[in-house]
């Protein structure tokens, strides 16, 4: 751009300023303004006075605040330039961490988890002790029925979303955090034994880690996994204090042996996060991705 | 003239327009995208990004690869390195320009 063409275009913003000071302009939600018009916008969209921008009750550029504000939404098209930065924060994450927002693919394998939790508890068999060999059978089905339903879910989001490849620094970073957890994983394994006492704290404190890492790592924008950490954490806590919600549920409704209880424990806390988990990351994908419009005619 | 307006005045409008802002924002964090997953962003009907996408390849901001996936055609785009300092540059004089405009007093008539 030219000296003279950004003169021009200065002076022509200016005088839009000036014609603002002396207009009322009409109400305008803050919601609804931010996000939503963004692609309606766009094929109108040209550099001048865009009265439909504004969103603010009050249009004086005497208030300086105020009327600063409106001054930069006006020839920014940026409503409410706060709520369209974290809206393309959210963009950036979406775009970044596209595969791993998938959530209902991990749906299938937190429904398993919850089913074999309940299943330790509830079959006298196990609770007795007595063998049950169909049962190992069984989980084991279940979990390959829930990776194989990994794909089909797969095809469903890239029908519905599109597809992203990640970036080649993403992939080592993810790969990177993978393999700390893992390491972390096998200096603690010779700690936890099924029956112990240490068994559900640990792993859940594991797991808190991992969510807390993975929402640092990510950008902090999905606060759910700092949530879910807090959870397992101080769910963790509890079992350290000789409390365990689940079993105390438990043993009101069918007496469960402790050992196995333990384990159960494990599996619906790690079922029912993962599930929560899922959902929010879909809800996120969905929220950040709205439908495109259909063609006209 | 005060310091605000000769920010606005130096705005690529190509790259500013809400749509076109999204799409490169996105291609900046990927490696690749496709067609779909930038309508689904972007929200607009498929002629619209189109023309959208024509005006930053036309600018070397982005790349359009088209491939056949079986009889599936499929669309790709990669963000150029020219585009990817492009909308950084962008953001960051919008951030500029968003912290004059509070500091900005208007004129007295």
């Amino acid at each position: 751009m030219t000296a003279t063409e950004t003169a021009t275009t200065s002076r022509l913003l200016e005088k839009d300023v000036r014609r603002a000071r002396h207009s009322q302009m009409p109400a305008r939600s803050p919601a609804s303004s931010a996000l939503a018009p963004q692609a309606s916008r766009s094929a109108s969209s040209s550099a001048g006075f865009r009265s439909d921008l504004v969103c603010s009750t009050n249009w004086s550029l005497t208030a300086t605040s105020v009327g600063c504000t409106n001054w930069f939404v006006m020839q920014t098209n940026l409503a409410d330039p706060a709520a369209v930065e974290a809206h393309h924060r959210r963009v950036r994450y979406v775009a970044t961490y596209f595969p791993l927002l998938q959530g209902l693919r991990f749906l299938p394998l937190a429904v398993v988890c919850i089913a074999t939790s309940i299943w330790l508890v509830v079959d006298s068999r196990i609770v007795a002790g007595q063998p049950t060999p169909w049962f190992a059978v069984a989980v084991n089905v279940l979990l390959a029925g829930a990776l194989v339903a990994i794909v089909p879910i797969g095809v469903w989001y890239r029908r519905r979303f599109g597809s992203v490849t990640m970036s080649r620094q993403k992939k080592q970073l993810a790969l990177l955090f993978t393999l700390i957890t893992a390491l972390l994983a096998l200096l603690v394994a010779p700690v936890i034994t099924p029956s112990g006492p240490w068994m559900v704290p640990v792993t859940l404190g594991l797991c808190a880690v991992f969510c807390a890492g993975y929402y640092w790592f990510t950008g902090k924008i999905a606060p759910h996994y700092l949530w879910i950490g807090g959870v397992m954490l101080v769910l963790g806590v509890l079992h350290v204090a000789g409390v365990s919600p689940f079993c105390a549920a438990a043993s009101a409704l069918w007496a469960p042996a402790p050992a196995n209880c333990q384990l159960a424990s494990l599996f619906f806390y790690a079922g029912v996060l993962s599930l929560v988990a899922a959902v929010l990351d879909h809800r996120l994908l969905v929220r950040t991705l709205p439908r495109a419009q259909e063609e006209p005619g | 003239m005060t310091a605000p307006f000769e920010g606005l005045a130096e705005l690529d409008r190509l790259i500013h327009e809400p749509a076109r802002l999204a799409i490169l924002t996105a291609l900046g964090a990927c490696a690749s995208a496709d067609f779909l997953f930038l309508q689904s962003l972007t929200g607009l009907s498929k002629g619209n990004l189109s023309s959208h996408l024509s005006r930053l390849e036309e600018a070397q901001l982005v790349v359009i690869e088209k491939a056949f996936n079986g009889k599936t055609p499929t669309t790709t785009l990669r963000i150029t390195p020219k585009g990817a300092e492009a909308v950084e540059k962008h953001w960051e004089r919008l951030a500029r320009l968003r912290a004059d405009s509070r500091k900005w007093t208007p004129p007295k008539d």
